[in-house]
């Protein structure tokens, strides 16, 4: 699975403004309604969703990288997006970094493979350094989808 | 050089081992003083990295080989194999999810 596959674009937030885990992920949610890829009337829900799903565990998987995510039956696909921080958030993460990148994903109940592939196909590519410490440099959404693009063609393979 | 375990391990969750369940594993290995390792195929991670443990994209009913070296080798391979087989301590409504196959998403009819 690539990026292309579940990254809507158009949702993609460089320069994010929230200070906190709640306004991050209502950011990202916010911004994947305004690209038309959620209904504005499930918004909330998913929202809480989100935030259940971290009590039961902070996403933020280290390096500075969080992934929040949730099933949700108002999707048909998989859909995602991701976001930049340039001062961080404090996410809870398991090795206590703040979070400056954001994969934020919200897949049908009855497709678990497709959002662990899309897990696999994002922690296998953010192993690259410079992949992630470009990513978290980006200043732009175009910045931003321009290297998720060149993750896909394999620019930054590290087997 | 001091022995290596290894024992062969089996995802049994309809989610995969995904990351609540990697989150876990991270957290139960820094219990134990050994080093500790899950392969699939020619590919073998670190289990101290959620990111690593999530590279392995390991669907419900993939074969594992865990390994683990050092003093506590023995208590951590048990460990960690006890919460494969507890198919992650997962609740059960989640356990029931049932998925699609990947050419066809209609639901059988009822």
């Amino acid at each position: 699975m690539k990026f292309a596959d579940f990254i809507s674009t158009p949702s993609i937030k460089a320069e994010l403004q929230a200070k906190t885990k709640e306004q991050a992920i209502e950011e990202l949610v916010q911004s994947l309604l305004d690209s038309g890829e959620i209904d504005a009337d499930q918004r909330d829900d998913i929202i809480a969703a989100i935030m259940k799903r971290e009590e039961l565990g902070s996403t933020g998987i280290g390096r500075g990288v969080a992934v929040p995510h949730t099933k949700h039956p108002s999707v048909e696909k998989l859909v995602g997006t991701v976001g930049v921080s340039d001062e961080g958030v404090d996410f809870d993460s398991l090795d206590g970094e703040r979070v400056q990148l954001f994969f934020l994903l919200i897949s049908p109940p009855e497709r678990p493979g497709d959002h662990l592939r899309a897990l696999e196909n994002i922690s296998r590519q953010l192993r690259d350094e410079t992949f992630c410490r470009f990513l978290k440099q980006s200043k732009t959404s175009d910045d931003i989808s321009q290297l998720l693009q060149e993750a896909d063609d394999n620019q930054f393979a590290t087997g | 050089m001091s022995d290596e375990i290894c024992r062969t391990v089996v995802v049994n969750n309809p989610q995969g081992l995904h990351a609540r369940p990697a989150g876990e594993l991270v957290r139960m290995v820094g219990q134990f003083d050994c080093e500790v390792f899950l392969g699939r195929g020619g590919e073998t991670v670190d289990c101290t990295s959620i990111l690593s443990l999530l590279t392995l994209g390991a669907a419900d009913g993939t074969e594992l080989a865990l390994s683990a070296k050092g003093p506590d080798a023995g208590d951590a391979v048990d460990t960690i194999e006890q919460f494969f087989l507890r198919r992650f301590d997962e609740p059960a409504e989640e356990l029931e999810t049932r998925s699609v196959s990947e050419s066809d998403g209609t639901p059988s009819e009822t």
